[in-house]
């Protein structure tokens, strides 16, 4: 009784200070904004037929129609009623009706498991599948890629619904829903036509997007790609063959440089544990702080927390304007975030850019 | 010209004085030994008269020769006269020990107020007692700065700091000397309480603007505290001969509160005095009762802990020595095992520690010399160690360190000139010399290893130039040299204060003012918990503004006192950090730009009966113009003309006690003010930026759903409204006297919104409150 009365005690205290309030309070705010387009586009230098163009319209605060807690595209599947009996039996298998884990007084808890019903928070409902479908702008009467200073024609690009994919780990479907599973989700975005796939990019060229819209609007920005990433290496490490090998008694320092007008390069590593069999282990985008002695950007990255096995690593170089709108501070319709402009010179929420990309093998043992 | 000349020959040539007397001494309380404040000190049958200063130090000067009769007389203490002889060139001391007598407390307060509001020049001045603190309802205990921002022109950001936001300056640009010495991180548990126990407190003047040139390095106020000396008469162990002439108690006393303890013990030392006081919370006692009651593991524990002494030593009677220190720490230390061969100790400690020794030496009446050499140390140590086992029982450790110090060693001098009866010269120097310590790594790497030791070096002269009876000038001069730039600091200060009438004084003042340590935390972040200090950098300009005030005093009579300012305060220049920095380019870490702030302020103070306290308001307009996306333009649609963070155009507090009779306090406070802004949300989008404080991923381009902001804190929260309510039961135990204190924390339950946080996924904006009700109790005892 007495844990009870002190429980109760500081439960009081703390549910008062929060209030849940409901969006239509901020009315005021954002009565005068109008969902625009955001236009994410990256030319690949390294391999241009993976250039990628993401056009998504903006999510209004007041659209309830996007986390609606419904399965919109009739992919959530329920419990398996193996003996018809219309309720889920211990055994049987929860497929995407797991639940949501819920905190309670006495720990969190299932909230919806295997009531055979959608609920909000439970694999495939408000999902990728659902959103990205209906955000993306499809819509675009041209898209071009010119050189800037001759406005040569370089590609022309098209919609494809299915351009590229990504990962997302979720509790999710099937009986051990305790452990993250991993979905596939594809999405829709503008890629350079076919006959424009082995297209030659220089480093060091201005190049220049230009969107028509079905609004009539053009949109233009431009971007200079870089040389990718070189000169791996570290203090206690040698090369194998391809595979720079780093003594795990050692400080596990690797580093490499760009050129010096780069400074974020994003990295990927994947253990190969065997040869069919990769597991990625992480990602992140990498600033350089500093220069080497001969005045190109290093970067540095410590392996001393990972197993001995092989690794493998991608190193993406992103130009100028890629790496100040992955990781500058500034608001998203800030004249220095995006590059992006229409005809009047408007500012339109997003970039153009370009990466290049490398990739190193290398040993920890 | 005439009257130029002649004030020359006053300042410098006065030979018509040549055979004039001086007289000084320091009047003290009789039964503690402690200095009497601002007490009257008048030659009878003359107009010459004076106020002692807060050392209790009085100066007569230029007296004609003759017998005279000197009267000392305080409200709340029998009056002292002493007749004297004055001859020619005469320097005599006389010093004064007072009896307390009957008179309440309350008209002791009254009388120093007086004398404040007769003498004092510097407009924007506050002195709060002990009784103002210890009186008004607080939260936990009783604490200044709390109590300071209740006053007009001051502010908080929220319930959860104490950071003092002064006519819309930024926390940093505060000066709080403890005692002299600069202490640079003055609160705990992310502002929630203050650094100074108030049991320690003798005096707290708080200039929030206009401040004079014998103070520097700090734009907006200053708030001059200082400790109280230990009792010095009160034998409690030990007789005053034998062992008891070296060393006694006088008193110990002490409070018991809801969240903290403290003791406070002083007593006579050989030739001076002492004072101690200690504190430590208890939050992690009382979580471990939480955690006891839902029978898990507690892994992580918070609480800190203060100290304070003062040794004072009267080596003889023109010269004291008094050693000042300070140590306090924060401390958050928390355990996580994985349970899968891997964990995470994770210890975060911050704080203070100064000392000062400080020689006062009066080597006659016309002379009061203050030296002090200080160090102040403010340190946050942040060790986080990972240690991982493979299956082999091979263990893996990695310990990042994140390590800033500000050390900072300042030697001064103030040397005071009576020169006549118009004019008080004061002059001096400081110097001081800071070793700013910031230290990244992970493992054996070192990413960062700043270790700057900038030096300031400042000199300052001013004259209080009384003129006639009516009007008083303050002019002022200092000139600072910081080692990382080329050039001077000059910083002219002016103040006047005309008697418009005996009760209502007209008082005006200027002043340039230079800044050149800032903290760098993030201006849009909710809560801080600790501060990092930097110097401003060799790329940077100072912080730098002026200051324009001016307004009315009134002193309406049995101790009704009003007070209305009106200033202006345009910055040259002021730094944020770059959202926009290149973290390969050291030089475009912050950005420099402008900012004004304009405002006035009204103050009805009682300071005496049975009912006292005060009603305070305030108006504040401010604005900050940076050019963030540095393309050369400062435009209002780009969110580069804003309104602060900070900025509560209307303040209303009122704070009032009432004491029918002795054993019973009741105390109310009530404060409202206009919400502060926030930048609102207009729309949602996908984006690959992590630097929105999203979690965003090179490789998963839709991971990242961010808010697209409206204009930078173009919109406000609700007004904000708190009413606290308090009781003091004054009662004996066994003898001894002792306090019972009880608070009701937002009586109201009014919801004050801290801030939002958007969850358009659930189609909720949760609105994260600050003080709830909150019934607090404390014990305070005194033996």
């Amino acid at each position: 009784m007495q844990k009870l009365i002190i429980f109760i005690l500081m439960a009081f205290i703390l549910a008062s200070c929060n209030k849940e309030l409901s969006i239509s309070d901020f009315e005021d705010d954002f009565k005068e904004y109008k969902s625009e387009i955001r236009v994410e586009a990256i030319l690949n230098a390294s391999n241009f037929e993976k250039s990628i163009i993401r056009v998504d319209k903006t999510l209004l605060v007041t659209d309830t129609s996007y986390f609606n807690g419904i399965d919109d595209n009739g992919d959530w599947v329920s419990f398996s009623d193996d003996n018809n009996n219309g309720i889920w039996d211990e055994g049987e298998a929860l497929n995407d009706d797991v639940g949501v884990l819920t905190p309670s007084l006495g720990g969190p808890i299932w909230v919806g498991r295997g009531n055979g019903i959608p609920d909000a928070g439970e694999p495939h409902i408000d999902d990728f599948a659902e959103i990205l479908p209906r955000i993306h702008d499809s819509t675009l009467v041209s898209v071009e890629l010119h050189e800037k200073i001759s406005g040569n024609l370089v590609a022309e690009f098209e919609w494809k619904s299915v351009a590229d994919s990504f990962e997302v780990k979720q509790r999710g479907s099937h009986a051990d829903n305790e452990i993250p599973q991993v979905y596939v989700y594809t999405y829709g975005a503008y890629m350079p036509k076919s006959e424009y796939a082995n297209v030659s990019i220089q480093f060091g060229t201005e190049y220049e997007f230009k969107f028509e819209t079905v609004s009539n609007d053009i949109i233009h920005g431009s971007t200079v790609p870089f040389p990718p990433a070189s000169e791996l290496s570290g203090d206690s490490t040698f090369w194998r063959d391809d595979t720079l090998v780093i003594p795990q008694n050692s400080d596990g320092l690797i580093q490499w440089t760009t050129v010096p007008e780069c400074n974020v390069n994003a990295v990927t590593i994947d253990n190969i544990t065997k040869i069919d069999s990769i597991e990625n282990i992480g990602e992140v985008n990498f600033p350089s702080i500093e220069l080497n002695d001969d005045g190109r950007s290093l970067y540095k990255f410590y392996t001393i927390l990972m197993e001995p096995g092989l690794y493998r690593m991608e190193i993406y170089t992103l130009d100028e304007h890629y790496a100040t709108y992955s990781t500058s501070a500034l608001e998203l319709n800030d004249v220095e975030m995006s590059n992006l402009r229409n005809q009047d010179e408007k500012v339109i929420l997003g970039f153009a850019g370009s990466v290049s990309y490398t990739n190193y093998y290398f040993r920890i043992e | 010209m005439k009257f130029l000349i002649h004030s020359i020959i006053i300042i410098f040539l006065p030979t018509s004085l040549l055979l004039a007397g001086n007289i000084h001494g320091f009047l003290r309380d009789a039964d503690t030994g402690e200095p009497l404040m601002y007490a009257n000190v008048v030659l009878l049958g003359t107009n010459v008269g004076t106020a002692s200063d807060n050392s209790g130090h009085y100066v007569l000067t230029n007296i004609a020769p003759g017998n005279y009769t000197i009267k000392v007389m305080t409200m709340g203490f029998t009056s002292e006269t002493i007749d004297i002889a004055v001859t020619s060139q005469s320097d005599m001391s006389y010093s004064f020990q007072l009896k307390a007598t009957s008179i309440m407390g309350d008209e002791v307060v009254v009388s120093a107020e007086r004398q404040r509001f007769e003498k004092k020049v510097e407009v924007g001045r506050v002195n709060l007692s002990l009784r103002d603190i210890k009186t008004a309802p607080a939260f936990v205990e009783a604490d200044i700065f709390r109590t300071l921002q209740l006053l007009p022109g001051v502010t908080s950001a929220n319930d959860f700091s104490s950071a003092l936001v002064v006519r819309g300056g930024s926390p940093d640009e505060n000066l709080i000397p403890l005692d002299g010495i600069e202490v640079y991180n003055p609160s705990h548990l992310g502002g929630v309480f203050s650094t100074f126990n108030t049991d320690a407190i003798s005096d707290a003047e708080f200039l929030n603007g206009g401040f004079p040139a014998q103070y520097g390095n700090r734009i907006s106020s200053v708030l001059n505290i200082t400790t109280k000396e230990g009792n010095s008469k009160d034998h409690k162990l030990f007789d005053e001969k034998g062992f008891g002439k070296y060393w006694d108690v006088s008193q110990l006393g002490g409070e018991i509160g809801l969240l903290s303890t403290k003791l406070l013990a002083e007593g006579p030392l050989y030739n001076g005095s002492w004072m101690w006081t200690v504190r430590r919370t208890y939050f992690d006692q009382l979580a471990r009762i939480y955690y006891w009651s839902k029978d898990e593991p507690m892994d992580w524990k918070y609480y800190f802990w203060d100290t304070q002494g003062k040794i004072l030593y009267n080596i003889n009677q023109k010269s004291r020595l008094a050693f000042s220190s300070f140590y306090g720490r924060d401390a958050i230390n928390f355990y996580f095992d994985s349970g899968q061969k891997a964990s995470v100790d994770f210890g975060w400690d911050w704080g203070n520690a100064t000392n000062s020794l400080t020689w006062r030496y009066v080597p006659n009446s016309k002379f009061l010399s203050t030296m002090s050499l200080a160090n102040t140390n403010y340190q946050f140590d942040l060790d986080v160690d990972f240690r991982t086992e493979d299956d082999n029982g091979n263990e893996t450790t990695l310990n990042i360190i994140v390590f800033n110090e500000i050390n900072d060693w300042t030697l001064k001098e103030k040397l005071d000139y009576y020169a006549t009866q118009s004019h008080t010269l004061s002059a001096g120097f400081e110097l001081k010399q800071l070793g700013m310590t910031f230290i990244q790594s992970v493992g054996d790497q070192t990413f960062l290893d700043q270790n700057q030791k900038p030096k300031v070096a400042s000199v300052f002269l001013q004259d209080r130039w009384q003129i006639g009876a009516l009007l008083t000038l303050q002019a002022g001069l200092r000139v600072s040299k910081y080692s990382l730039h080329d050039q001077y600091y000059i910083e002219p200060r002016f103040g006047l204060k005309y008697l418009i009438n005996k009760d209502l004084a007209f008082k005006a003042a200027w002043g340039k003012y230079d800044q050149f340590l800032f903290i760098i935390n993030d201006e849009n972040s909710i809560l801080n918990i600790v501060d990092f200090w930097q110097p401003i950098t060799k790329d940077n300009h100072a912080k730098s503004l002026n200051q324009y005030i001016m307004g009315l005093e009134q002193w309406i009579g049995n101790g009704w006192y009003a007070n209305l300012e009106a200033y202006y305060k345009p910055y040259d220049n002021t730094l944020t950090t770059n959202p926009d920095n290149d973290p390969s380019i050291d030089s475009d870490d912050y950005i420099e730009g402008t900012g004004v702030v304009y405002g006035a302020e009204f103050l009805l103070k009682k300071s005496s009966g049975k009912l006292n306290g005060w009603i305070g308001y305030s108006y504040t307009k401010s604005e900050k113009f940076f050019d963030f996306n540095s393309d050369g333009r400062v435009i209002t649609s780009q969110g580069e003309v804003y309104t602060p963070k900070y900025d509560q155009p209307h303040t209303l507090n009122i704070v009032a006690s009432y004491t029918p009779k002795e054993k019973n306090t009741y105390s109310v406070t009530i404060s409202t003010n206009s919400g502060m802004p926030y930048t609102p949300v207009l729309g949602y989008t996908y984006t690959q930026n992590s630097g929105l404080g999203g979690t965003s991923s090179f490789f998963q381009p839709y991971n990242n759903l961010v808010q697209i902001n409206g204009n930078r804190y173009s919109a406000r929260y609700p007004a904000y409204f708190r009413m606290d309510v308090g009781w003091n039961h004054r009662f004996n135990i066994k003898g001894h006297p002792a306090v019972f204190k009880f608070q009701l924390v937002n009586a109201t339950n009014h919801f004050n919104t801290f801030f939002y946080n958007w969850n358009l996924e659930e189609k909720i904006v949760t609105a994260v409150g600050m003080f709830p009700f909150l019934p607090t109790f404390g014990l305070e005892f005194k033996f």
